[in-house]
């Protein structure tokens, strides 16, 4: 009993600690949203575009905190700038892959015609690695930054329906489902307004890891090639064009890659949270 | 027999993902919406004189409707004829076969790697669950997946070549699978392509020496892609066996800890583990296209990077699907194996 009762008081200590670590990884994310989100309001556009080689590769100093670029542009500015093109892909991606994967999930559960089908177009998908997939994608559509996007949601929107479908099979054989069954109400009715609302937190749950994931994945993608170009500020074409400079001058490096492990770290600590508090095995 | 049955079942089956993925990697190259097919033969700049192109699109059987193409498509696939590469001025099967030693010799290395950091991790965090060492492992564990790859890969050069070298201290080479001077001085006749297995056979310790060092930071950065994954499912298994009555039983007759864990539980419980590495392998492909990029490492990544410089669509496609395949073998190999070392495995 004792015993009982001091296990207790450790798993719920262990799950206020993470909480507190979720909490914490809340607080940096929102701040980075209100960043990036006012970046392009407070910084004036001439910031990127105005070329001055005398200021090039200027070492951090109370005017530029993170030094200057090979274009003598202030790095602060650019990395801030950056945050709302990474944060609203990545945020933009993972949500039309969610929708994508939640309508598709829920009709390949419910309907068994739908299923093998969904199913197997979803096993080709997951044979790729993600960023191979997204990697030909992109290259067939052309390198752009709509088009990178573009093709990370198609790569993501099979995670999503493969949960969604597990979670709508077993929500199917519930009592409710079948008395409104019964009742004669409308199956697309049935599937939108009942079993979804019903179904979706767990999925859900896998969304703020896999906004981090998605962020780094079109980081790297960017930074071999898929980048924006010099005007547009992104974290990972910035750091491919500061590795010329990577002896001489890592602030270039250091900085942008920074910002990109901050943020990935506060959507890892909120989804190791989320994870948890919707994983249904570990409720009690 | 049985187990043979259960082969030939499984080959059927990932027979059947691969037409899937022959599909897809279609519809890429010719179904694709305001694409021209031919698009992927034309160098940026370089047009082709309208002959070339009334050849080409022949060749390609693009006069052809869609499924009779694909019918061509996957015959030429089959005959081994992936198409030809502008980036490597190779055929694409040629170039990606001719350096898939160097892939495979970073990929194993690294899922070595993050086996021999993460088994042990994740049998501390189990063991010591919701203790300082479980959130310890796992504050670390969230660290590593959230570490972009390309940029620790160089953090890693700055700080182990550059600075190393100007405080004077030993230095880790940056770039490349060997020294120039080394492979000048000594160089290895290649058997099968793995430079550290090569050496060795060859007796040319020089040779080892320089790819072993060049191989350790790309490797360590590229381990850290599989290294959550690996402890999550280690700890995750470990707990899970650290509940049956048999542990229980050992530890009540009065055997150490130590040799329960490693005897008894360890055992039972790395399974989950080696069943993921075929999809761990093909995380560690995806990143080894970013990992071989910093690195210059001259692998299959670094080439269909090249290749997206260069809008080489044919290239980037053929590596997709060589990637794919290697992910269904891979995964194949593992369940075999499974099969055949845990009798409870029912086929």
């Amino acid at each position: 009993m004792a015993a009982a009762i001091a296990g207790g008081a450790i798993s719920t200590l262990g799950l206020l600690r993470r909480n507190k670590l979720a909490m914490l990884g809340a607080g940096v994310f929102l701040a980075l949203l209100v960043v990036g989100a006012l970046a392009p309001y407070l910084i004036p556009a001439s910031v990127v575009r105005d070329v001055r080689f005398e200021n090039k590769l200027a070492p951090p100093d109370a005017q530029h905190w993170f030094g200057t670029d090979d274009y003598g542009r202030d790095v602060f500015s650019m990395v801030l700038l950056a945050a709302n093109l990474d944060l609203s892909a990545s945020i933009g991606i993972i949500a039309a892959a969610t929708l994508i994967g939640v309508v598709l999930g829920a009709l390949a559960g419910f309907v068994p015609r739908l299923d093998q089908p969904l199913m197997r177009i979803t096993d080709i998908f997951l044979s790729v690695p993600n960023l191979v997939l997204a990697m030909a994608i992109a290259a067939v559509l052309g390198r752009s930054v709509t088009n990178l996007s573009i093709a990370l949601v198609f790569v993501w929107w099979p995670i999503y329906c493969r949960l969604m479908r597990g979670q709508v099979l077993s929500e199917r054989e519930k009592l409710y489902v079948k008395a409104l069954q019964v009742l004669g109400v409308d199956r697309l009715r049935i599937i939108f307004r009942h079993v979804i609302p019903n179904a979706i937190f767990p999925v859900i749950a896998r969304a703020p890891a896999d906004v981090g994931l998605v962020l780094i994945t079109m980081a790297a993608l960017s930074y071999i090639g898929f980048g924006p170009g010099p005007y547009v500020p992104e974290w990972g074409s910035l750091i491919a064009s500061g590795q010329a400079y990577i002896f001489q001058a890592p602030w270039l490096v250091i900085f942008p890659g920074a910002a990109i492990f901050l943020t990935s770290l506060s959507l890892n600590l909120i989804g190791d949270w989320a994870r948890d508090a919707f994983d249904p095995r570990l409720r009690s | 027999m049985r187990l043979l049955g259960y082969i030939v079942r499984r080959l059927a089956g990932l027979a059947l993902v691969l037409l899937g993925v022959s599909i897809l990697v279609f519809v890429l190259l010719r179904g694709m919406p305001g694409v021209d097919p031919l698009s992927a033969y034309i160098t940026p700049g370089l047009p082709m004189s309208q002959e070339a192109l009334k050849g080409l699109r022949g060749e390609l059987h693009l006069d052809q409707p869609l499924p009779v193409q694909y019918f061509y498509y996957v015959a030429d696939l089959l005959r081994g004829d992936w198409g030809y590469s502008r980036t490597a001025a190779q055929p694409v099967i040629q170039a990606l076969l001719e350096r898939l030693p160097a892939t495979v010799e970073l990929a194993v290395a690294a899922v070595l790697l993050s086996t021999a950091i993460g088994v042990p991790a994740g049998i501390v965090a189990a063991v010591h669950r919701d203790r300082a060492p479980d959130i310890a492992v796992r504050v670390v564990s969230i660290t590593g997946i959230s570490f972009p790859v390309f940029w620790l890969g160089i953090l890693l050069q700055l700080v182990f070549f550059y600075y190393a070298g100007q405080l004077g201290l030993p230095t880790l080479p940056s770039r490349g699978r060997v020294d120039d001077l080394d492979a000048l001085t000594n160089p290895l006749a290649p058997v099968t392509g793995f430079y550290l297995i090569d050496s060795l056979i060859r007796g040319n310790l020089a040779f080892f020496a320089s790819a072993l060092a060049h191989l350790v930071l790309p490797a360590f950065a590229l381990s850290l892609i599989g290294l959550a994954t690996v402890v999550r499912i280690m700890r995750a298994s470990m707990l899970e066996v650290l509940r049956q009555d048999y542990i229980l039983l050992a530890r009540s007759k009065g055997l150490p800890l130590r040799t329960v864990l490693l005897r008894h539980a360890l055992r039972n419980a790395i399974t989950p583990v080696l069943t993921t590495a075929g999809t761990t392998l093909g995380i560690l492909l995806g990143g080894a296209v970013v990992v071989e990029t910093v690195f210059s490492w001259p692998g299959i990544g670094r080439l269909a990077a090249q290749g997206i410089l260069n809008n080489d669509a044919v290239l980037v496609v053929g590596f997709t699907l060589f990637v794919a395949t290697m992910m269904v073998l891979v995964n194949l190999a593992v369940d075999i194996l499974y099969a055949v070392v845990d009798p409870r495995v029912r086929y």
